[in-house]
């Protein structure tokens, strides 16, 4: 749908016609509030050409009728009085669409949540202000671009290990094909880190079953990217070689390789974790004395909290496995996340010894001198055998992230757009995180944060990619082409086109408006957040106000 | 008295519709302007609500490091700074003029945001400059 949409920067037009839809949200919001009142304040507003009040205005039959509504033509814009557009945005910008109204005319009062807690004049007055502040809102608005982008059925993985291969073939059931930018050699199949392992020769079934629809170039890097979701341009070498593979999204799915880290300090002797799970497993006679050293070589690394869970767990077992023998785990800090706080408990009721110490421990003649965090003494611990994590460290993260211009998180791996809500998105539309080239994933491992994120890159894909919206639009003849606007945008929307002015890539551009606030010569204007609608809407609470 | 807020609609937002659907209703000469992040917010805008007769303002945006955009929230801290320094310079005291941050469940904060600046104003008396008629 591309839609014939006013400059912003042009003079703002009249509407065509208001609708006001006040839901009464099953009586929640009547209890307070005057509805009769608020029909007879919207219908009064100048260009309001529809004002009904039903009991739920999401309900099916109301939603029809609002169908019809605006379908009847002399509305191209509403206002829904009820509950918060997080709540019902989704539902009405739908219907919006349906009916053939821009989804960036709707304007949602909160009357619900805001009014809730005022008696009873007072919520009426409130509600009354909101209402005035949302048709004034509403009358300013303006139809926004829009288009629909093209989509490429491509996905490209970047990735060394299990986690691009459980990816691509998450991508090839869906249907996509995959191309593969390996920095290394050979992708690696397996490693510690897998909640799943992969099955051996995972790899080469997949190749022979996908055909030409899978491509893994063995050590090629990526250089630099252009374009938006549906259609990435991204820049790959090999040597001195360089050409550039167009994808529809983008997965980042590096692992962690292999490393000396604490190893060299202490042979001959010591294993790592993943070495004495593999006893564990096999129900191996253990030593007397084991020692566990969950700390990085590196003070100034950041602790992980998977190193300590790895120490907790296995001292648990250990313990289990042979009660005679003595267990300390050293650690500059203790993470016990979810579960494992009770494992911690338990390994502590068990016998273990957890000691807090913030240097590494010096070994001595078959024991480890280390310095308790506590007394501040140096205690001597006999130790028949030294566990340390394993040996591993990010691999390739740094210039992945230089790449694509994305933050680092404080521990060098990359930095979720949202821990929780979304954990294998990166900060940039198209492009995703699993594996461990993301921060701490605890609980999920790197198999689930694969998949997740090739189900996040097929569904981008397997559904239409609409741009456009609210974004920010530069005025050519005010723009001084300072490049304010390229600096500031966490997106890389801004650009210095031909013309030697800026211009805003509306594929790529969020709608934030840094870029209008930021700019000194005031030539950047963002769809429904104009200086001059926000202006007006200061102006009209205050008067309100003032009243 | 007025004081009005601009508030992020991912977080700020959210936050104050959580305080405010509790039995904790903010005063209602508080008015609050969504804006799509507080990187939005623009000097202009601050000063506009204060020529038009606002006691106090506030910016409302997500904890720094939590932004949507990456960064809205830190470039928004900056032009308050600024705006402060100009508020001095026109004869207006810069403590009328406060960013916050809060995550969207943080609810309990907004109360504590609202008496700031409802003491900040109590202290300073009513805008100096009264509503100015264009």
């Amino acid at each position: 749908m591309t839609e014939k949409s006013p400059p912003a920067h042009g003079p703002i037009g009249s509407p065509e016609g208001v609708g006001v839809f006040i839901c009464s949200c099953g009586g929640i919001i009547s209890r307070k509030i005057d509805l009769q009142r608020l029909r007879a304040l919207a219908a009064a507003y100048p260009n309001v050409r529809d004002v009904v009040s039903f009991d739920q205005c999401c309900q099916g039959p109301a939603m029809g009728e609002i169908r019809l509504s605006l379908m009847a033509g002399d509305i191209d814009r509403f206002v829904v009085v009820g509950c918060s557009a997080r709540t019902a945005s989704d539902r009405f910008e739908q219907l919006a669409e349906s009916a053939g109204i821009c989804p960036d005319l709707v304007t949602f009062s909160n009357l619900l949540d805001l009014c809730a807690a005022y008696s009873k004049p007072e919520a009426q007055s409130k509600a009354e202000h909101m209402l005035r502040t949302s048709l004034k809102r509403s009358t300013m608005l303006q139809i926004t671009p829009r288009s629909e982008e093209e989509r490429l059925m491509t996905v490209l993985v970047i990735g060394n290990g299990p986690s691009a291969i459980t990816a691509s073939r998450s991508l090839l059931d869906e249907g996509l094909s995959v191309v593969v930018v390996n920095p290394t050699q050979r992708l690696e199949e397996s490693d510690h880190q897998s909640v799943i392992p992969l099955e051996g020769g995972a790899l080469e079934q997949m190749t022979k079953a996908a055909g030409d629809r899978f491509r893994v170039l063995d050590g090629t890097e990526v250089l630099s990217f252009t374009g938006h979701p549906g259609h990435f341009l991204v820049t790959v070498s090999k040597g001195r070689e360089k050409w550039e593979e167009a994808s529809g999204a983008i997965i980042i799915a590096l692992d962690k390789v292999g490393s000396e880290g604490l190893m060299s300090s202490y042979l001959p002797g010591t294993i790592t974790q993943e070495e004495l799970e593999a006893k564990l497993k096999a129900l191996e006679k253990l030593p007397k004395n084991i020692v566990m050293v969950a700390m990085d070589e590196d003070e100034t690394a950041e602790r992980s909290p998977m190193s300590t869970h790895d120490a907790v767990h296995h001292s648990m077992h250990a313990k289990g496995l042979s009660s005679s023998s003595s267990v300390t785990v050293i650690a500059r800090e203790f993470y016990a996340f979810g579960q494992c706080e009770v494992g911690y408990r338990k390994a502590q009721e068990m016998g273990v010894r957890f000691i807090r110490s913030e240097k590494i421990p010096a070994v001595d003649e078959g024991s480890l001198i280390v310095n308790d965090i506590h007394t501040g003494y140096d205690i001597r611990i006999p130790a028949d055998m030294i566990v340390i994590d394993n040996r591993t460290q990010s691999f390739g993260t740094k210039k992945v992230a230089k790449a694509f211009s994305l933050p680092l998180a404080v521990d060098g791996t990359m930095a979720r757009a949202n821990p929780k809500s979304r954990p294998v998105a990166t900060h940039l539309p198209g492009i995703f995180l699993c594996g461990s080239a993301s921060e701490m994933n605890l609980g999920a491992g790197p198999t689930m944060s694969a998949k997740a994120a090739a189900s996040r890159a097929a569904s981008l894909l397997h559904s239409r990619i609409m741009s456009g919206g609210n974004v920010a639009e530069v005025d050519p003849k005010r723009c001084s082409s300072c490049m304010t606007c390229v600096r500031t945008c966490p997106f890389h929307a801004p650009r210095i086109g031909k013309e030697g002015k800026a211009e805003v890539d509306i594929a790529l551009c969020q709608g934030c408006g840094m870029c209008a606030a930021s700019c000194p010569s005031k030539a950047i204007q963002v769809y429904s957040w104009r200086d001059d609608q926000i202006i007006a809407e200061i102006s009209s609470v205050l008067e309100d106000e003032g009243q | 008295m007025r004081i009005i807020g601009f508030v992020c609609r991912d977080s700020a937002l959210p936050a104050v519709e959580h305080a405010a659907s509790k039995e904790d209703p903010y005063p209602s000469f508080i008015t609050l302007v969504e804006m799509p992040c507080t990187g939005r917010v623009d000097v202009v805008h601050i000063l506009r609500a204060f020529r038009e007769g606002a006691d106090a303002v506030f910016v409302a945006g997500c904890l720094e490091g939590n932004c949507k955009y990456q960064y809205g929230n830190i470039e928004a801290r900056k032009r308050v700074t600024l705006t402060k320094s100009l508020l001095q310079a026109a004869g207006l005291e810069p403590e009328r003029l406060e960013m916050f941050n809060l995550a969207s469940n943080q609810g309990w904060r907004f109360p504590e945001i609202v008496q700031e600046m409802v003491s900040r104003v109590e202290r300073l008396g009513p805008n100096p400059i009264g509503k100015v008629k264009t």
